[in-house]
């Protein structure tokens, strides 16, 4: 057993990941046959050629680029004021100490119990009050901020030394300062982990933007994408294209986002 | 520089009273340590200075400012932490000169104040790394610079040998003597370890249960303990006590009887391991006792002896192998010449001089004094 490249372990872990990468590989695999061997029972899993007229079909046959525009700047927004307002709101939930913070704290994770299809209708209200329903605002507004990254942040900025914050404060440091100098830059694995959730969050989000917007020139990547889906007849081939195009992105994140999950240089000034 | 000064400052965590009634004044340049057990408020003390603890009752001063209600970088002080609390993600440079950015001061200015001070600690070679690449010893040094650096008004140092081993903590010891030598700004030190308080300090400030027991000089305070408390924690091996009473001009203590000029009662006897020394044949004006050898410690340049002797043990304050002692046994220390030739389980007859015995009140606690 000992001079297996593998351990016991694999032989567990080995189908399990083939069976979470099924759907992937079948979805590549459609995304270049023909629309023939696509429908065909049992399916074709090598298929005579590589038919790249899927992407090209799929790019132009609606507005594909808008949604993908409509799509990143809705991300880009998303995970920028989430990083700025989490942290700012998660430091003050870590370190200062004022009435009610830890009331409010549970409060706001009590939120997070609630699931979207409750407040989806009030939400809808609000953003229609606001007149932002149908645009890109409407996708952006009630996601500015999230209960779930203030947790995660608060969580990881009580673990910092106490003692560094102290010190930049006697150096001269506002409450500001030591927040933007000194904890945010020992934070990187945490910002990047949020930032990452965020954008898988927002890329992947299906039900608020087809609630929330009607013109197909303001809908997202995944809204559109569904539009391929038709009542009687679905383009399999198109629609696996457009899907892989937009599941790129988010690989591509996650693999660079990856390695400073698992790096931490924050206990490094201290003794140890 | 300034001077440091407690009035009447009271610190209370909910219904612990951390500091009770702190007064003390740090003249201009002094090296005030601040020396008790864990939990004495010593840190708590520093830290209201600091500003990141706020005093109950009372008020600090730097210089003829009250600082009570000053944010921590406005109060122009620096600390020197534990842990060092070096900022990981800067380099050595960025860290000594971080107060300096802080303050807005120019560029070149800065490097020069990083330069002399790297100079002066030897930090000349380390200047780009990160405190990750440094060793225990040079991450204080740089911890010593950025305080140094910001030339301030009165330092504060919790601590900051106390993660060091033996011999790094020896070294940098003499070092931070020297440091307040070359740029003598007023410090407050805090420490547990009674020989940086006895080494380091101007004046030093015992403290027990948030109260001083005894400021003054180093050496009046080893020679002269004001109370229990203060005999029992400086010194090491620490002072030897047993239980006694004094009647009619006598003082009988266990095996110990030996005039005494101090009032009469309950008294509790001191006497420091180093003023016991193995009795001689004829053994004229001095007191003796029979001490029953439990451990021999020899050192090279001394040799260690603990056993107890028979009389009422003292309990309290004290630590390591008093325990040994129990009722009717009192645990005592006595450090002896190398020469000395002794083992486990024999009785060694010991002589010291009556004159240099303490006497505290066994009530009180109160050091007495002959009349």
């Amino acid at each position: 057993m000992r001079y297996l490249p593998f351990s016991a372990r694999h032989l567990f872990l080995a189908p399990l990941a083939l069976l979470m990468a099924t759907p992937l590989i079948w979805m590549l695999i459609t995304s270049i046959e023909k629309p023939d061997e696509a429908r065909h029972f049992p399916p074709v899993l090598i298929p005579s050629g590589i038919d790249w007229h899927n992407y090209t079909a799929a790019v132009d046959s609606v507005p594909f680029g808008a949604w993908y525009l409509n799509s990143v700047i809705v991300c880009a927004v998303v995970v920028l004021s989430n990083l700025v307002f989490c942290s700012l709101a998660a430091y003050a939930f870590a370190r200062i100490h004022f009435f009610g913070s830890n009331l409010l704290f549970i409060v706001l994770l009590a939120t997070l119990m609630v699931p979207f299809q409750v407040i989806l209708i009030p939400t809808f209200l609000i953003v229609r009050h606001l007149g932002l329903i149908d645009s890109l605002g409407a996708l952006i507004a009630p996601n500015l901020v999230n209960a779930f990254g203030i947790f995660m942040l608060r969580q990881f900025f009580r673990t910092l030394p106490v003692e560094l914050e102290e010190a930049a404060r006697i150096d001269g440091c506002s409450r500001l300062g030591v927040l933007v100098k000194i904890v945010l830059p020992l934070s990187a694995p945490a910002l990047s982990t949020l930032a990452l959730i965020m954008l898988l969050w927002t890329w992947n989000d299906f039900l608020w933007p087809l609630v929330a917007i009607n013109t197909q020139s303001h809908m997202t990547l995944q809204v559109g994408l569904s539009t391929f889906q038709g009542m009687h007849q679905t383009q399999w081939t198109i629609l696996m294209a457009g899907n892989v195009l937009g599941l790129a992105p988010m690989v591509i994140a996650f693999i660079l986002a990856q390695r400073s999950f698992v790096r931490s240089i924050a206990a490094s000034g201290l003794k140890g | 520089m300034a001077t440091v000064e407690f009035r009447s400052v009271t610190k209370r965590f909910d219904e612990v009273v951390a500091v009770d009634d702190l007064s003390l004044l740090l003249k201009d340049g002094e090296f005030m340590v601040l020396v008790g057990p864990s939990g004495c408020g010593k840190t708590t003390a520093l830290r209201m200075v600091a500003g990141l603890e706020q005093p109950t009752s009372g008020e600090i001063a730097i210089g003829d400012r009250v600082v009570n209600h000053d944010s921590p970088g406005r109060r122009d002080i620096a600390m020197v932490f534990q842990n060092y609390a070096l900022y990981p993600h800067m380099s050595v440079e960025r860290n000594i000169g971080f107060g300096l950015r802080q303050r807005k001061m120019s560029g070149s200015e800065i490097s020069a104040r990083v330069r002399e001070v790297s100079t002066l600690l030897g930090l000349d070679e380390l200047l780009k790394r990160k405190p990750a690449q440094l060793s225990g010893g040079q991450r204080q040094r740089v911890a010593m610079g950025r305080a140094l650096a910001r030339r301030p008004q009165a330092f504060l140092l919790d601590e900051p040998l106390s993660n060091l081993d033996a011999k790094l903590r020896t070294q940098l010891r003499a070092e931070l003597k020297k440091i307040h030598q070359l740029v003598p700004t007023t410090s407050l030190y805090v420490t547990h370890d009674q020989v940086e308080a006895m080494t380091l300090g101007h004046r030093i400030a015992v403290m027990a249960e948030g109260r001083i027991q005894q400021l003054g000089v180093p050496q009046d305070v080893y020679d002269e303990p004001a109370n229990l408390f203060v005999a029992g924690f400086i010194g090491s091996p620490a002072m030897n006590l047993m239980r006694g009473t004094v009647s009619r001009g006598e003082l009988d203590a266990g095996p110990v009887r030996i005039p005494s000029r101090v009032r009469e009662g309950a008294i509790v006897l001191g006497v420091r391991p180093e003023h016991l020394t193995v009795a001689g044949a004829d053994g004229n004006g001095t007191a003796t006792l029979e001490l029953s050898v439990d451990v021999v410690e020899p050192l090279g340049n001394e040799v260690m002896v603990h056993g107890w002797v028979a009389a009422e043990p003292y309990v309290g304050g004290q630590t390591g192998l008093r325990d040994l002692g129990g009722e009717g046994r009192s645990a005592v220390t006595a450090r002896l010449d190398p020469g000395v030739r002794t083992a486990a389980g024999e009785t060694l007859r010991l002589a010291f001089d009556p004159a240099a015995v303490h006497v505290f009140d066994a009530e009180t606690g109160m050091r007495l004094i002959p009349d």
